[in-house]
């Protein structure tokens, strides 16, 4: 198999599970599907609870010590399992091919070491440890921080909330992965370093040729950054399609996620917010877990299991299994 | 300048500026405890002076026994300037303590400041060896308990230190003795020898007596801690990088989490200077609690002033110290 045809990352079906001694395991994402190419920007878009970072932790092996287990399908990193990779794969694995961004800049990088120890430690597992010092200082200017020395010696607490994010990026792309994972990376950041943390992660995949996934529950930044999106609505996949595909959404969930917006609404119309909760973990009935929230739901929507992801045209794939009654919308 | 240029310039102002105002905090807090310090311990001394002299009993008469006739108390009473009104009596003492002059000893006659010379070293080298023990104890055992992912690890550890915390110091110490002291015959019950080395024979066992009661507590806290730590996202960022072993449980577990752990340790330091009297009567160390223990009933004024007020100076230097250590293992712990 060629690496030109076979996806960076292929999640199949994926079901993740938190395994309890007395009592029934806890599924938190039940199916996950999506493919991630060589050099794609994707975003992962979905309310808070949805299951993005456990999705995440599937990708650099930090799921076990979450409590957390794929109880079915498979996660294929250059056609590789990562579900059956045992912990001595990931050791070789983990934060090498693959550089991650931690949720929140805040608590990313870790307050009682100093910038330079926390790079040092990034480059280190190259396997590489010559010249750690001018290798740090070329990272730091990659991702554009300036007064580079006097970064290296300072602790997390003494920058902004966007220098910590840089620094992590910085961290991530140490080992010149493939892939960067960036969960939420903006959250709590005003909205000027927010476009540059943006901006910066955009340059990265043009110049480095990085595939990268940016998570977040903000629609419109997505559709601006990235060139697929990856729709999540309690622990499924809703529906997958490239930007230009989903500026016409085919789920329910999805298009009361547009009407929602404020940077594409209409003048005059009403801004809608999407009904209800999503389903908690642990309280999913059978058939759709949108149901409770759609316009449209149908008595057969309750019934069986969550709506199978199937292709309409294109790449453009939808959960649901009412999309004639769309127009009523 | 370019914009960019002037925000650089202005942000490197602003660095400069901060770390000043870093180090500025830093001394300003040493001098600043300083003075509590010595604040605390002149408050101590006060009510320590004025509780003695408010409570019964007559130091003359206990000092010179029933045999006398009044003209030697009388005269013993001038002697010792307990005949003058309370205010000349504290601020005759206040003021010696400036000559470093705290007075003498009514039944021995001693210098106070060489009673203190000879018996806090005892004290200190106990509560010195309590911390080091409970250290090297809470430190593994919370680091064990919380990266366990084993129920009945947890279970047994909540309750072993709750039964622990149950049992009162002094008689665990008895039972340290029994076992160590006359089973097994490792631990001297009585006597003791000055010097460094040697001394640690006879202080062992009154040390890790103590920890009966410091474990539990801080292991707790520590623990608590370390699991509040083990969901950080720093700590996957760790995994990640695969950072080797010892240096990931130092640095992304303990370190970041032990400053609350090392501040509440220091906060302790009076109570365990109770502890301490207590094991110095059980073992017979010079320690001196013991003397303090002797003057109190003796109505021995200086003595008892003195011991109070050098208490209350440790207690609020050594949680300077823990505030310290704190901010120097965690530099998000603000030193106020
Ligand atoms: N160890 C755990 N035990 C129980 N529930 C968990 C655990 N970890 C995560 N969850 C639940 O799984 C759901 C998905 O979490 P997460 O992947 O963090 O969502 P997102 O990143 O989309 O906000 C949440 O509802 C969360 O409460
Ligand atoms: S399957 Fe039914 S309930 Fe679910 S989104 Fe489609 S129409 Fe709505
Ligand atoms: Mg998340």
């Amino acid at each position: 198999m060629s690496a030109s045809n076979t996806p960076l990352i292929q999640v199949r079906d994926v079901v993740i599970g938190i395994p309890h001694k007395r009592r029934p395991t806890l599924t938190i994402v039940n199916k996950a599907n999506f493919d991630i190419n060589y050099g794609e920007m994707v975003g992962i878009v979905g309310e808070s609870g949805s299951g993005k970072t456990m999705i995440c932790r599937t990708m650099i092996g930090t799921l076990e010590r979450r409590g957390g287990k794929i109880l079915s399908g498979d996660v294929l990193f250059e056609g590789e399992s990562l579900a059956r990779a045992s912990e001595s794969d990931w050791k070789k694995l983990r934060g090498k091919s693959i550089g991650y961004v931690p949720q929140s800049a805040l608590a990313g990088p870790n307050p009682v070491l100093t910038i330079e120890a926390q790079l040092a430690e990034a480059l280190r597992n190259t396997g590489d440890t010559k010249n750690i010092k001018s290798r740090s200082k070329e990272l730091l200017e990659l991702v554009k921080i300036r007064r580079v020395d006097t970064v290296l010696k300072q602790y997390p607490y003494q920058l902004s909330g966007g220098m910590r994010q840089r620094v992590m990026i910085a961290c991530a792309l140490a080992t010149s992965p493939k892939l960067l994972i960036a969960d939420e990376p903006t959250t709590g950041l005003d909205v000027t370093v927010q476009s540059q943390i943006m901006d910066l992660l955009k340059e990265i995949r043009s110049t480095m040729g990085t595939a990268i996934v940016l998570i977040s529950h903000d629609l419109a930044l997505i559709d601006e950054v990235c060139d697929r999106v990856v729709v999540m609505h309690a622990g499924a996949t809703v529906e997958v399609g490239s930007v230009k595909e989903l500026v016409k959404p085919r789920h329910p969930y999805t298009i009361a996620l547009n009407s929602s917006r404020i940077d594409i609404a209409q003048p005059g119309s009403e801004l809608v917010t999407i009904k209800g909760n999503a389903p908690s973990v642990g309280e999913w009935n059978p058939g759709c877990r949108f149901a409770d929230r759609c316009s449209i739901v149908q008595a057969d929507c309750r019934t069986g299991e969550h709506p199978e992801l199937i292709g309409a045209s294109g790449t453009h794939q939808t959960a649901c299994i009412h999309t004639e009654l769309l127009e009523r919308i | 300048m370019t914009d960019s240029q002037q925000t650089a310039a202005a942000q490197d102002a602003q660095m400069v500026v901060e770390k000043d105002r870093n180090r500025a905090a830093l001394r300003k807090t040493f001098y600043g405890r300083i003075l509590r310090s010595v604040i605390v311990g002149f408050w101590v001394m006060v009510i320590a002076f004025s509780l003695m002299r408010l409570s019964p009993g007559d130091p003359v008469r206990l000092a010179l026994g029933a045999d006398v006739t009044e003209e030697a108390v009388d005269a013993f009473r001038t002697q010792l300037g307990l005949d003058k009104p309370f205010y000349i009596q504290f601020w005759d003492y206040f003021t010696g303590i400036f000559r470093g002059d705290l007075g003498y000893s009514y039944f021995s006659g001693r210098d106070v400041t060489e009673i203190i010379g000879t018996h806090l070293p005892v004290t200190l080298m106990i509560i010195g060896l309590s911390i080091l023990f409970a250290a090297l104890i809470s430190l593994p055992l919370a680091l064990f308990v919380a990266t366990s992912k084993s129920n009945t690890v947890n279970y047994m550890f909540r309750a072993l230190t709750s039964v622990s915390l149950a049992i009162p110091g002094f008689f665990l110490a008895l039972l340290g003795l029994l076992v160590f002291g006359v089973y097994f015959n490792i631990a001297p019950a009585a006597g003791y020898e000055g010097a460094f080395p040697g001394n640690l024979k006879y202080l062992w066992l009154p040390a890790l007596a103590n920890c009966g009661s410091l474990v539990p507590v801080l292991s707790r806290v520590l623990h608590s801690s370390l699991v509040d730590t083990l969901d950080e996202e720093f700590v996957e960022t760790g995994v990640i990088r695969g950072v080797r072993k010892g240096r990931f449980y130092w640095s992304y577990l303990l370190r970041p989490s032990l400053a609350p752990t090392v501040v509440l340790l220091s906060y302790m330091v009076g109570v365990m200077i109770g502890g301490t009297v207590i094991m110095e009567t059980i073992f017979s160390l010079p320690g001196i609690g013991r003397e303090l223990i002797t003057a109190v009933d003796g109505r021995d004024y200086p003595v008892v002033q003195s011991i109070a007020m050098i208490f209350g100076l440790i207690v609020v230097f050594f949680s300077f110290i823990g505030d310290l250590t704190g901010y120097l293992l965690d530099r998000r712990v603000t030193l106020s």
